[in-house]
């Protein structure tokens, strides 16, 4: 059995939360009131990673995915159990489709993105292999150097003097509208609904009690991470650039500029960018993986690793004929979809309300 | 617990007390072995004696004086008056008590053991009327003195380095620790060549279930002979399907009982000057004694040094032929053009300029191990100057490769551990491969790759990252920079003793107590 500690599951969800954002941006349909609604949409993301942890807390030595089964009968448990792998596998497929969008257009010009893809995927099958310590061994070691390297990167564009701090003001000038529109239901999704893939990886961790405290201390890190990145990628460009840049995150690498010498550093951010694609698919796989064994009684999880990731491959490689089909589907689809809603807000909320109340009548019953 | 010979054939030999029978039988079981030597005698007319003993591995000037001259000088009442009256006991008593002057002397009657005693440099003295043997230690063979270290010099620190006779290297290590608490642990091994092994570690500092794992994995190894550590190294290892040394190799007495004061274990080896430590972590492999002998601010500038060492000597080349092929737009544009104009007559592509400038690097490197030493410098000069100079006059080269080949090689120079800066080497050409075929990109998921399998190596169930990953915020204080002692309370690692090799530590729990 493998056991991770809670300061690997600490830096395993920083970097998954953090994830993709890191190039994508967060919320940048609020342009300057962006940083407002992250920190917002961080309150009530991290209120909903809380749920997430306290069903797993009611339901011990359960997983996430079994809890369903568990509280809502089989028949109606197992179905819903059953989505989950496949929401899992569809994101997956979404982020290597990401990387199939982005690689190839900004370092790799010439190579072909299936080449570029299988790589991708092996690196990924080794890992499910070594299994999820390895993972979060190596978090461990990545994570200090990613804050370090994009603590070198604030200070760099800082010194690039491109930084104004005009852009982010008049403050709430096109009233709360905008902002409750990317934090309800996009900003609560992305990042913290997503969270719902760790829950299988919680199980796993040897201080069971302070899942809780560790999740929460994440998102919450995760989120002025964000916010702050946000609020300095407008201080650049202003507001119209930003939102309607498709990489946002990526432009602001773009502008470091110090004295003719360190210039062009677009390569690192999409290194970045492959680094945290990394990670998330990982955890999206090893979430399918690890929920498909619960689901099906099996013993070892290696037999599903193969089909899975080539699954994962394949939907990468299909999934959208182009960039902006591809980001527009997570602007105007995925928020409305009933299947995101109800699996990350709608069925954790029930499913936290009957087993707080059947452990409530259960400890008053015994 | 000395293991028994195991012989080739049954030897059904029994002894019998009579020397002349006995000797025959020694003779068949060493027939055809010049190296063994008999020598029959008489003790006053009244006795038959007889020495076996293998000659280049005993003192003679032992056998001469301390062992011939007063067993035949010896009183002769002692042999003849009450002869008859004198049984064997009595006789082992005289022999032992009154005649020889060896401090190291046992009986044996089962003529395994006695083959054994003599193989391995003892003599043996047969008596007419005892069905024993008395084994006399005179070992004295030839042998190198204590020399500097060849492959771990260090320029403060003691210049004692091990040899090829353990005898010589556990002293070393006793000299240095003079406790009864270091513990040296006898084992045999090897079908043939019977090597001794010696476990050495410190009672109450080290995990016995770590003694234990060390002592079980080489009781399991099955080898006809054992010729360096290495062997051994290969059978006990976690996992040897890797590129990465996992135990530590040094010849360096100082650095085995550092060691084994932070609780690890030593295996001295026969024939030898390698020891092996265990566990062996990463982050020890890059440590070299010598830190903790210069001031600590030196020794964590050293270090830090070494981490870039790592890098460079792993991604050097890989970053060269990155940038040069896929992301020229990151290279500062005065450097862009100075190194486009050396590439101009180059008609290689970056990749096949690097890979050929390493291999011609790396075979220039083993050629100097091989040539004899006068040779040796003209090679280095010959190859230094035809490969740096006159590949990029001829322009088969790019200057700025000769730099970026230079640096790596200088750079895997510094690696404490020949084993780690081994494993460095190779690993470079896979790197510079993915580096040629998906830029920074491949560079990053072979860097991730790497990461994974170092992740996963395990020696003695200690990870091989430690501390780390898992981390360990204590144990940062030993690897990232060399606190002072007086900060090193607690010590690195996995390993279950939180004692630290520190002087002052000791203090601090007496006064506590």
């Amino acid at each position: 059995m493998e056991i991770i500690s809670r300061h690997q599951l600490l830096t395993i969800s920083i970097i998954y939360q953090i994830g993709t954002t890191i190039i994508f941006g967060f919320a940048s349909g609020a342009g300057r009131d962006s940083w407002l609604a992250v920190l917002i949409s961080t309150c009530l993301g991290t209120a909903v990673v809380w749920i997430y942890t306290r069903i797993t807390h009611f339901n011990p030595g359960l997983t996430y995915i079994e809890c369903y089964p568990a509280q809502f009968g089989k028949l109606l448990g197992t179905p819903i159990a059953w989505l989950h792998p496949l929401l899992f596998l569809y994101i997956s497929g979404r982020i290597v489709a990401d990387i199939k969008n982005l690689v190839p257009t900004t370092i790799l010009p010439g190579t072909p993105p299936w080449v570029i893809l299988l790589f991708f995927m092996l690196v990924i099958s080794y890992g499910l292999f070594a299994g999820i310590e390895v993972m979060g061994k190596l978090t461990e070691i990545i994570l200090p150097i990613i804050l370090l390297i994009y603590l070198i990167e604030v200070i760099l564009i800082f010194s690039s003097g491109v930084v104004h701090f005009d852009n982010l003001s008049p403050l709430l000038d096109k009233g709360w509208g905008r902002i409750w529109e990317v934090v309800w239901p996009l900003g609560i999704i992305q990042s913290f609904g997503e969270s719902l893939a760790l829950a299988l990886v919680w199980t796993l961790m040897n201080e069971r009690k302070r899942v809780g405290r560790t999740m929460i201390i994440s998102s919450l890190f995760a989120g002025l991470f964000i916010a702050f990145t946000d609020a300095l990628a407008v201080a650049v460009y202003g507001e119209e650039i930003f939102k309607r840049a498709t990489y946002p995150m990526y432009a602001l690498i773009q502008a470091i500029s110090v004295s003719d010498f360190i210039t062009q550093l677009d390569a690192t951010g999409v290194i970045y960018f492959c680094f945290m694609a990394f990670l998330k698919t990982y955890i999206y796989l090893f979430a399918t993986i690890r929920s498909i064994q619960k689901l099906t009684y099996s013993n070892s999880s290696r037999v599903f690793i193969f089909p899975v990731v080539l699954i994962a491959l394949f939907m990468g490689l299909t999934m959208a004929p182009n960039v902006v089909e591809h980001i527009a589907v997570v602007q105007k689809v995925i928020p409305y979809n009933p299947i995101y809603l109800s699996l990350m807000i709608v069925f954790p909320v029930l499913l936290f309300l009957v087993s707080w109340i059947r452990n409530k009548s259960g400890t008053a019953a015994s | 617990m000395v293991q028994k010979i195991q012989l080739e054939h049954n030897y059904d030999y029994i002894l019998s007390g009579n020397v002349t029978e006995d000797l025959n039988q020694f003779k068949t079981i060493f027939d055809n072995c010049i190296d063994i030597k008999f020598r029959e005698f008489d003790i006053h007319g009244a006795r038959k004696g007889a020495l076996v003993f293998l000659s280049g591995m005993v003192n003679m000037q032992t056998i001469d004086f301390e062992i011939m001259k007063p067993l035949i000088e010896s009183d002769e009442r002692l042999f003849q008056e009450s002869a008859a009256e004198l049984n064997d006991s009595d006789i082992q008593n005289i022999i032992e008590n009154r005649l020889l002057f060896s401090s190291q002397l046992s009986w044996f009657e089962d003529f395994p053991d006695i083959i054994e005693h003599v193989l391995s440099g003892n003599v043996a003295f047969l008596l007419d009327g005892l069905q024993q043997v008395l084994v006399i230690n005179a070992k004295d063979w030839e042998k190198r003195t204590v020399e500097e270290p060849a492959t771990e010099a260090v320029i403060r620190g003691p210049r004692e380095g091990f040899q090829e006779t353990i005898s010589t290297n556990i002293s070393l290590i006793r000299r240095r620790l003079k406790t009864p608490q270091l513990k040296m642990e006898d084992m045999k091994v090897g079908r043939l060549s019977n090597t001794q092994i010696v476990i050495t570690y410190l009672e109450g500092i080290v995990d016995t279930k770590l003694v234990d794992e060390v002592k079980n994995r080489i009781g399991k190894i099955k080898i006809d002979a054992i010729l360096e550590s290495g062997y051994v190294e290969e059978l006990i290892e976690d996992n040897s399907f890797s590129l990465f040394p996992q135990v530590l190799i040094t010849e360096r007495p100082d650095r085995v009982v550092g060691n084994l004061l932070e609780g690890k274990v030593g295996i001295i080896i026969d024939n030898t000057p390698f020891v092996i430590i265990v566990p062996g972590t990463f982050f020890q492999l890059l440590q070299s004694p010598e830190d903790y002998y210069q001031r600590y601010f030196v020794a964590s500038a050293i270090r830090m040094l070494r981490f870039f060492a790592v890098l460079f000597s792993l991604l050097l080349p890989s970053l060269y032929i990155a940038l040069t092929t896929y992301h020229q737009e990151m290279i500062p544009t005065m450097l862009l053009i100075s190194i486009a104009a050396s590439r101009e007559t180059v008609p290689f592509p970056a990749f096949i300029e690097a890979l050929v400038m390493e291999i011609a690097f790396e075979s220039l490197r083993e050629a100097g191990v091989r040539l004899p030493r006068p040779v040796g410098q003209a090679v280095s000069i010959v190859g230094g100057l035809v490969i740096g100079q006159a590949a990029v006059e001829a322009g088969i080269v790019s200057s700025p490769l000769v730099i970026v080949v230079s640096m790596t090689g200088i750079a895997s120079f510094i690696f404490p551990s020949f084993q780690l800066g081994l494993a460095f080497r190779l690993l470079r050409f896979p790197m510079m491969i993915a580096a040629a075929t998906f830029g920074l990109y491949g560079i990053l998921m072979m860097l991730l790759l790497l990461l994974i399998h170092v992740l996963r190596l395990k020696s003695f169930g200690v990870p091989y990252l430690t501390p780390m990953a898992p981390l360990r915020i204590s144990g940062l204080k030993d690897v990232i920079v060399r606190a002072s002692w007086l900060k090193q309370s607690t010590h690195t690692g996995e390993l279950k003793s939180q004692r630290h090799q520190n002087p002052f530590n000791r203090l601090r729990q007496r006064q506590n107590k």
